[in-house]
């Protein structure tokens, strides 16, 4: 008899207990691949969000602090570089380009940069990819502003619109909104999913501009718009593009011993580096932990299939009374936690999408991490493959216990 | 020459932790085509001769031969061969499995026994027809509801399932424990005659224990328990 079709009816028998063990499988699975998923797709997304970029340069900090702030707008800096630094280190011989970008201030919880044209000319993120713009272009004015697509997406901006931008990162209303100076949407960038997404650009004497008088009542923007040295005094890093990568270790040194100001210079790739090696415990830690979770889920259904096996003596004795054998017997419990592991696997899939579509607007909030929804790799499958190879042998132990009971206790009714 | 398909020889049974046995027998055989009517009063042992009969309790000491082949040479696994082969065995307590529905539960021996379910084609074209010609001779026309799980049915209904069951696939022996325990006169009377009638048709043998003195006039063999008793009972 096709021992599947009877351990599938065996188990709708049995549905509310069989229908828990699975759920347990279920949900050890979708941990299990919703960790999975976050290693993977944290390490591609940080990965995309700088590309070419040959040396970043701030105030001497930690590294990755530098490589946070600057790349992911994650912290703050704890300083200030001046313009002059800037001026003259990007005059060097060797540098093909120079980005600076100026934080600090934000938008409804968007950060704002500050920073030239020359952004949208030489940054590249993922593979080399340049921004591009899905409406209107770069700013011009004082006052016009490039939003990145999910700014506009989520605040509903349009070329033209205005916006008021707020001193400091906090919320609106907490912090001084400088709502004596709108900006004017010039442009929307197209989605890259990096933190370009998440930015309001705007020109570093638009930043100055917002800072001028502050503090001092100043109501007229007329008067602000007029002032005729909008030049930027400080910066809070920029990023360097070099002719050639043999350059960078010299000039790496020499940014670090400037005379001036202390100076950090770093490579991206090497501080991104350093960043995986401080995520690599609690990586870790996550994947060990779903995985004594899906051994858990084992250990429930050997125990399930156990305590149900005392109370199916009768079945079984049944079933090899009318012909099956010991071998027929072993095929319905195996196939039995072969079926529970399939189907929790199944639920499992579906589990972790649905709570990744819950909390997807979160990740991307919160941490920036767009997590597709969708079947995964070929890695996880094999842990899959994996789990659902425990399953089958987890229905080899009941299956094992099944035989030695005698066929006559089984059919022997007790009262 | 007589085929004997069960023989006994100085068989000896009794149950774990009985202080004297239960069945004892010195000599008994029955060839192939001969039908056995056992009676005895309640607890008398009949039901643990039958399981003797089908190896599904194994003697204590003395040989048992089914099918002209001594169980005791047998493992369990080839003995649930045997079994699956060749007997159909109605229980006493019908053994329906109850999350299958009442065809299902039928041609459950044709699903573990290649043998009973080339028996099943052979003579009604499919396995499913085979069900369907016990069906319909032991149940009157629209008596049943193909798809009311097995313990919906009412006990006699269920009866007649489990004697279904035992005679799909024209097994060589039938044993039959107390198969119209629960069957009204009309119902007792169809399943007695498709009984004799695959039978006679495959040359089967029997072993009938009944309560139900009518029946044994169906019988040219009869036989009182005590033959099989250690201690005989008045
Ligand atoms: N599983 C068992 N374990 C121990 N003793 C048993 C077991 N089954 C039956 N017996 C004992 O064996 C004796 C015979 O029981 P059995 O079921 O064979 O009687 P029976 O003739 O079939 O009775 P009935 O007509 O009521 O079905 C009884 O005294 C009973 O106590
Ligand atoms: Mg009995």
């Amino acid at each position: 008899m096709n021992m599947l079709r009877l351990a599938w009816k065996s188990l709708l028998n049995r549905r509310s207990t069989a229908l828990l063990t699975m759920l347990t499988i279920a949900v050890s699975v979708a941990l299990l691949l919703g960790v999975e998923k976050m290693r993977l797709h944290a390490r591609q997304s940080f990965a995309n969000t700088v590309s070419s970029t040959d040396l970043i340069v701030g105030a001497r900090s930690g590294s990755v602090q530098l490589l946070l702030y600057s790349v992911f707008r994650i912290g703050n800096a704890t300083n200030n570089i001046s313009w002059e630094s800037y001026r003259e280190i990007a005059a060097l011989p060797g540098v093909r380009w120079a980005i600076p970008i100026s934080l600090g201030d934000s938008h409804r919880g968007y950060r704002v940069v500050g920073t030239t044209r020359d952004y949208f000319e030489h940054f590249r993120y993922a593979n080399k990819r340049r921004l591009e713009f899905s409406a209107g272009r770069a700013f011009e004015d004082t006052y016009d502003a490039v939003l990145g697509a999910e700014v506009a997406l989520q605040l509903g901006y349009q070329s033209g619109d205005r916006l008021i931008l707020t001193h400091g990162l906090g919320a609106d209303g907490l912090a001084a909104d400088h709502s004596d100076k709108p900006f004017a949407v010039s442009g929307i960038l197209a989605p890259t999913g990096t933190p370009v997404d998440r930015s309001v650009h705007v020109s570093l004497a638009g930043i100055e501009a917002i800072h001028i008088n502050w503090n001092k009542i100043e109501t007229n923007p007329t008067l602000a718009r007029s002032s005729s040295d909008l030049r930027p005094r400080a910066i809070t890093a920029f990023m360097l593009g070099l002719d050639s990568r043999l350059l960078a270790f010299k000039l790496q040194r020499e940014i670090n011993q400037y005379a001036r100001e202390p100076l950090l210079a770093i490579f991206p790739g090497v501080a991104l580096q350093e960043l995986w090696d401080l995520m690599r415990v609690g990586e870790q830690a996550l994947l060990i932990i779903s995985l004594l979770v899906a051994a858990a889920a084992m250990v429930g259904l050997l125990a399930v299939s156990l305590a149900a096996l005392n109370e199916r003596r009768r079945e079984m004795a049944i079933l090899r009374s009318v012909g099956a054998s010991h071998l027929h017997v072993m095929g319905l419990l195996v196939s039995e936690s072969a079926l529970l592991t399939a189907f929790g696997i199944v639920l499992g899939l579906v589990l972790q999408n649905a709570v990744l579509l819950v909390l997807q607007p979160w990740l991307v909030d919160q941490f920036g991490l767009l997590l597709p929804l969708g079947l995964p790799g070929a890695r996880e499958w094999a842990t899959l493959g994996g789990l659902q190879l425990v399953g089958i042998l987890v229905g080899l132990i009941p299956a094992w216990c099944g035989y030695r009971n005698s066929l006559a206790d089984g059919l022997s009714t007790r009262l | 020459m007589n085929q004997y398909l069960i023989e006994i020889e100085n068989l000896r049974f009794s149950w774990p932790g009985a202080t004297a046995p239960l069945l004892a027998c010195d000599s008994f055989c029955l060839a192939r085509g001969e039908h056995l009517f056992v009676r005895g009063p309640s607890g008398s042992g009949k039901s643990t001769l039958l399981g003797l009969l089908t190896g599904i309790l194994t003697p204590e000491s003395g040989r048992l031969s089914l099918m002209q082949q001594d169980t005791a040479n047998l493992s369990a696994t080839r003995r649930d061969r045997l079994r699956a082969d060749h007997i159909g065995y109605i229980f006493q307590q019908f053994n329906l499995v109850p999350y299958l529905d009442l065809v299902e539960n039928i041609i459950l021996p044709c699903r573990f026994s290649q043998r009973r379910g080339n028996n099943a084609e052979r003579t009604h074209g499919s396995i499913a027809a085979a069900a369907e010609y016990l069906l319909r001779h032991l149940f009157t026309e629209g008596e049943l509801d193909r798809n009311a799980p097995v313990a919906n049915l009412s006990v006699g209904q269920q009866q007649r399932v489990a004697a279904a069951r035992a005679l799909i696939g024209d097994p060589d022996i039938v044993i039959a424990d107390e198969p119209t325990s629960s069957l009204d006169f009309g119902a007792r009377e169809r399943f007695v005659d498709l009984l004799f009638e695959r039978l006679e048709e495959t040359n089967a043998t029997l072993v009938f224990v009944s309560h139900d003195p009518t029946l044994g006039a169906h019988f040219k063999r009869e036989a009182g328990i005590n033959e099989f008793r250690a201690q005989a009972i008045t």
